[in-house]
């Protein structure tokens, strides 16, 4: 039901997006979403790629000297209509359950937004949703868009 | 305003006195100290027991060579009290400093450890032109740290108006040493250069009245005395002096500012081979040696300082018979000063044990930013320190950060870098990037 996110340590200097960037390029990594927590010293990269890319991925990370994490996020279809989105926080909310963050995909293929959660309680918050009529994505689902 | 070359001497019966005299008086407190030690200090006593040495075996300077070092070690083994000669109730002053590791070491004072010390300031206050119609501005931090309340004793001793200011707050110490028309100051010589450049910038400097400085805490170089005689148009004299030893005045430069007259009345100084432990000849570089011989709180018998220099024994033009010793050339070991503060790399590692997963790999960057010491730790962010949380991260950042602080007594900014990121050396970890120049040759 989750779907795996890379998340990379990176220090705030001109030029380390780029040079992570390339290094996913040259070995055929595809980027499907990314988001950057920016701090004044340092940055989190977390970005999605396709299932057969993952393992590659975190292999090259660490061989390359990044620190790298692996972790499930939940990824929501959300209706593209005004408040779409804000139905889902606001069961979320309800529920006492936090969001430590959040991203868009650029690209879903249909009718919907793709919304990364990243959930204080993942499992209640992906139940809670589906409960409510909300269609998640999967990671099957993210390797089949294509994009 | 500078001062005419004329060389005012504290105390001319011990500073001038003759050499063959100063050895006999050496000797004889030598001995007196060498049985205190062996009596009451069960360190040291079992330290020259191992080695065959007796109290009596200790007759002149001369025999000082078969006794054992100390070490700063010591210091941190046998804290708190394990080198105090006296009972608590003779100790009426604790002064300290940074340890190697996380704990600092202390000293203790008997009331005559004050006065020896407090002489020792005076003298070098003196050397420097000062007298009862001064009016000296001390901007050592006042505590545990021996600069501000050594300074402040030596200027009260002489009987000059102190303004005891204590560190910081720079806004506030111009303003009072140029109303209060401070002729003298005393702090670290990095401190007094940031303070002369920023009283240059805001045109202050019609409204400084100083005509002598005595700068110590940290080792500086002939390039700094230059740049800030110029601005400030004064003297500047150096003043050595470690807590072990009894704080700063262990030595202190006269106006001919060539080398630091060491107070040998109450301390004896040897430059030893730093690998071989072997007494070098006056005039070769090598590791300081100091052997305390008035103090009867915390006497200390060949301490190792760890700090390189030479000594100039031709005589001085000032008149005093005391030796002088060179500007530091250097460390044996790896200890910075960082602000008047002295830091080794073992404390901030310290300080990086019980985080998450193995000890981290670590690099100190010390740079002098607008005349001020700025350190930067570089911790290298293992697998198991990273979390995909900011908060996390930010939360692990500001906890080495006041762990240094209280444990080293400096802010550092601490960066997470990526593993494997810092610079790695063959054989000893190189730990230290100094770029603040302070290399004297």
């Amino acid at each position: 039901m989750f779907v795996h996110q890379i998340s990379v340590y990176l220090v705030n200097a001109h030029g380390t997006l780029c040079k992570l960037t390339g290094l996913l390029k040259d070995h055929n990594v595809d980027i499907l979403a990314l988001m950057i927590a920016d701090m004044s010293e340092f940055g989190i990269v977390r970005f999605i790629v396709k299932d057969e890319d993952i393992q590659t991925c975190l292999d090259l990370l660490k061989e390359a000297g990044y620190s790298a994490r692996k972790n499930h996020v939940v990824c929501v279809k959300i209706p593209n209509e005004a408040g779409g989105l804000h139905g889902a926080l606001q069961l979320l909310e309800n529920a006492g359950n936090s969001i430590e963050y959040l991203y868009s995909f650029n690209y879903s293929g249909d009718n919907n937004a793709l919304i990364i959660f990243r959930l204080a309680d993942r499992e209640a918050g992906a139940k809670l949703l589906l409960e409510n009529g909300f269609n998640i994505a999967t990671q099957a689902d993210i390797d089949a868009l294509g994009c | 305003m500078k001062q005419p070359k004329i060389h005012k001497i504290y105390n001319p019966a011990m500073e001038c006195m003759d050499r063959s005299k100063l050895r006999e008086l050496q000797s004889e407190r030598l001995r007196e100290t060498v049985k205190l030690e062996y009596e009451r200090v069960p360190l040291y006593r079992k330290r020259m027991d191992e080695k065959g040495v007796k109290p009596e075996d200790i007759q002149t300077v001369d025999d000082l060579k078969k006794l054992p070092f100390m070490e700063k070690t010591d210091l941190r083994d046998e804290f708190p009290y394990g080198l105090f000669a006296q009972k608590l109730t003779d100790i009426v002053r604790i002064q300290g400093s940074s340890g190697t590791t996380g704990k600092p070491i202390v000293a203790g004072y008997t009331e005559n450890d004050i006065e020896v010390w407090t002489e020792m300031v005076a003298r070098a206050l003196t050397a420097a032109g000062g007298d009862a119609d001064d009016v000296i501005q001390i901007c050592y931090g006042y505590g545990l740290f021996t600069g501000g309340l050594g300074a402040h004793q030596g200027a009260q001793r002489i009987g000059a108006t102190v303004i005891p200011m204590s560190a910081g707050n720079t806004e506030r110490q111009m303003m009072m040493m140029t109303e209060l028309g401070a002729t003298m100051l005393c702090c670290t010589p990095s401190y007094a250069t940031y303070l002369a450049e920023t009283l240059r910038d805001r045109g202050l400097l019609g409204k400084v009245k100083l005509k002598a400085g005595v700068f110590g805490a940290e080792p500086w170089t002939e390039e700094m005395r230059t740049h800030l005689e110029e601005i400030l148009d004064f003297d500047a004299c150096d003043i050595y002096g470690l807590t072990e030893i009894g704080g700063p005045g262990v030595a202190f430069e006269c106006l001919e500012k060539h080398g630091m007259h060491v107070n040998e009345d109450h301390v004896i100084v040897e430059i030893i081979n730093p690998e071989t432990g072997e007494p070098l000849p006056y005039g070769e570089s090598g590791e300081l040696v100091f052997t305390t011989i008035t103090k009867t709180g915390m006497p200390m018998l060949r301490y190792r300082t760890h700090d390189i220099c030479r000594l100039i024994a031709e005589p001085c033009a000032c008149g005093r018979t005391l030796i002088r010793m060179s500007r530091l050339t250097g460390r044996t070991d790896d200890m910075l000063v960082i602000r008047g503060v002295n830091v080794f790399p073992s404390q901030i590692e310290s300080c990086l044990v019980g985080l998450e997963g193995v000890a981290p790999f670590y690099m100190l960057i010390v740079d002098r930013v607008n005349s001020t010491d700025k350190l930067e730790v570089q911790i290298e962010m293992s697998e198991e320190m990273f979390t995909d949380k900011v908060s996390e991260i930010e939360q692990l950042r500001s906890t080495i950060t006041e762990r240094i602080k209280s444990v080293v007594g400096i802010a550092a900014k601490v960066t997470l870098v990526p593993p494997k990121s810092l610079p790695r050396s063959e054989g000893k970890a190189k730990r230290i990037i100094d770029n603040r120049g302070l290399t004297n040759k």
